[in-house]
């Protein structure tokens, strides 16, 4: 039987991805402090999470913010005694070629998709070796492997890739797992929003004709956050429908 | 064999031999150090303002590593480490454009750090970041005469004197990047080329 640890932390919680993962880690018994820039989402999640096996405790939140994750480790001791796990789902995505691409906006996407995380890990990884055991799981991109118009994006994405290799060495004797999910295109919201003719041209790209579903990559984390993958660490899992081994020139 | 100028922005390798090395293949290293690492996070103007120090320049070299010292980097320094590649890569992107040249930018980054190592998240974290970066940018040039290409070099081992050098093999180093600078490498774009004399194979890349 596989067995989760019994509390976590993620952060973006209530986006897309987010939402899918902890209503499924909760359901797979897991109590969580979950966090997210969006209050109202958030506060919804928790309603919907309700009477699932594992708790969801909201906490409203900016990964930017350099107390947040003090604040969530705090939390997530108090309301459960450890921190067994830690989700990185937090992300942000604003395309645009270099040329045209403000060096402010390039230093938010690392800020909130790539410093976020590892602050997190930080604040959390002394707690897992003080337990002796413990899983951390980020979701990555596809567009680590270089994204046409996403140089700040799969740069911070990249950088998570990087430090996860570093972080599972690191930690791998202290019973700990690093791992990372790198999603190709999923259905979500902001998917969704794309115009027509270029939704119509990402989807051709992908060999298995369709766009991932965040119950794709929920299925993924609920795994790597099991103990049936104790013997996988510094990996990246990439969930993309082939898209990382067909032409990408194709949709540029 | 015409003359030619790379601008190296560095952060804090000691870059002597690489210069020295380059020597004979006619390319001129101009070195802005630790600029980098400067207080604050470099923009676009203060990008081309360092890089037109040299005069009209044929490459760029980024060398972002965080070298040992006094204070150990930390996430904040990674963001204005990145954020200064970004300035940089768009400033010589901008210039080579401006200017209508073949133009080409490589990233040099430790073999250590690249291929993950522990007690090196900071440094594995950014080289991580600079390779999907130049990947990306990579895809962007693909149809313009800039390339954007990474090298992964070798550190002096522990066991070896450094001779206060930390690059493990200069010439070498130079040898790939006067072949990348010439006109028969326009097709070379993207690439990650691990000159680790081995030491990677058996181990997966990032």
């Amino acid at each position: 039987m596989i067995e989760h640890p019994t509390d976590g932390i993620i952060t973006g919680a209530a986006g897309g991805i987010g939402k899918a993962l902890t209503l499924a880690l909760a359901g797979a018994g897991v109590h969580l402090v979950a966090t997210d820039l969006d209050k109202g989402g958030l506060d919804a999640l928790v309603r919907e999470a309700d009477g699932l096996p594992g708790t969801v405790i909201g906490m409203a939140g900016d990964v930017r913010d350099r107390d947040l994750p003090q604040a969530l480790r705090d939390r997530a001791l108090a309301a459960f005694g450890g921190v067994g796990l830690l989700v990185n789902c937090s992300g942000f995505l604003k395309d645009s070629r270099i040329q045209k691409m403000p060096v402010d906006l390039f230093r938010q996407l690392v800020d909130i998709n790539l410093i976020g995380p590892l602050r997190l890990i930080e604040a959390i990884a002394p707690v897992m070796r003080m337990a002796g055991q413990g899983r951390i799981v980020s979701i990555a991109s596809r567009a680590w492997l270089g994204n046409f118009g996403s140089s700040g994006y799969s740069c911070a994405k990249g950088g998570i890739v990087g430090a996860t290799r570093a972080l599972a060495l690191a930690l791998a004797p202290h019973g700990i797992t690093v791992n990372c999910i790198a999603p190709g295109f999923i259905e979500t919201p902001m998917a969704r929003s794309l115009p027509p003719h270029i939704l119509d041209r990402v989807l051709k790209a992908i060999p298995v004709g369709r766009a991932g579903t965040v119950d794709d990559i929920a299925a993924l984390a609920l795994f790597l956050a099991g103990s049936g993958s104790g013997y996988i660490t510094g990996q990246t899992l990439v969930a993309c429908g082939g898209r990382s081994i067909s032409n990408p020139i194709a949709s540029t | 064999m015409t003359a030619r100028t790379l601008v190296l922005v560095g952060n804090g390798l000691d870059t002597r031999s690489l210069a020295a090395a380059l020597e004979p293949f006619d390319i001129a290293l101009g070195v802005i150090e630790r600029e980098l690492r400067h207080d604050a996070p470099c923009d676009e103007l203060r990008a081309a303002h360092l890089l037109s120090r040299f005069g009209p320049f044929d490459g760029l070299l980024l060398a972002p590593a965080f070298v040992d010292g006094p204070d150990d980097p930390t996430v904040d320094d990674l963001l204005d480490v990145l954020t200064s590649c970004f300035s940089c890569v768009k400033a010589a992107v901008a210039s080579f454009e401006e200017r209508a040249v073949v133009g080409r930018v490589i990233a040099l980054l430790p073999g250590g750090a690249t291929m993950g190592e522990p007690g090196e998240a900071i440094n594995s974290a950014l080289a991580g970041a600079m390779l999907s970066l130049f990947r990306t940018v990579a895809l962007e040039m693909r149809t313009t005469p800039v390339t954007v290409n990474t090298l992964v070099y070798a550190m002096h081992t522990a066991d070896e004197p450094a001779g206060g050098e930390l690059l493990g093999d200069p010439e070498a180093l130079a040898s790939m990047i006067a072949s990348l600078l010439g006109s028969g490498a326009r097709g070379i774009n993207g690439q990650e080329i691990y000159a680790l004399a081995g030491a990677d194979v058996g181990r997966l890349h990032p």
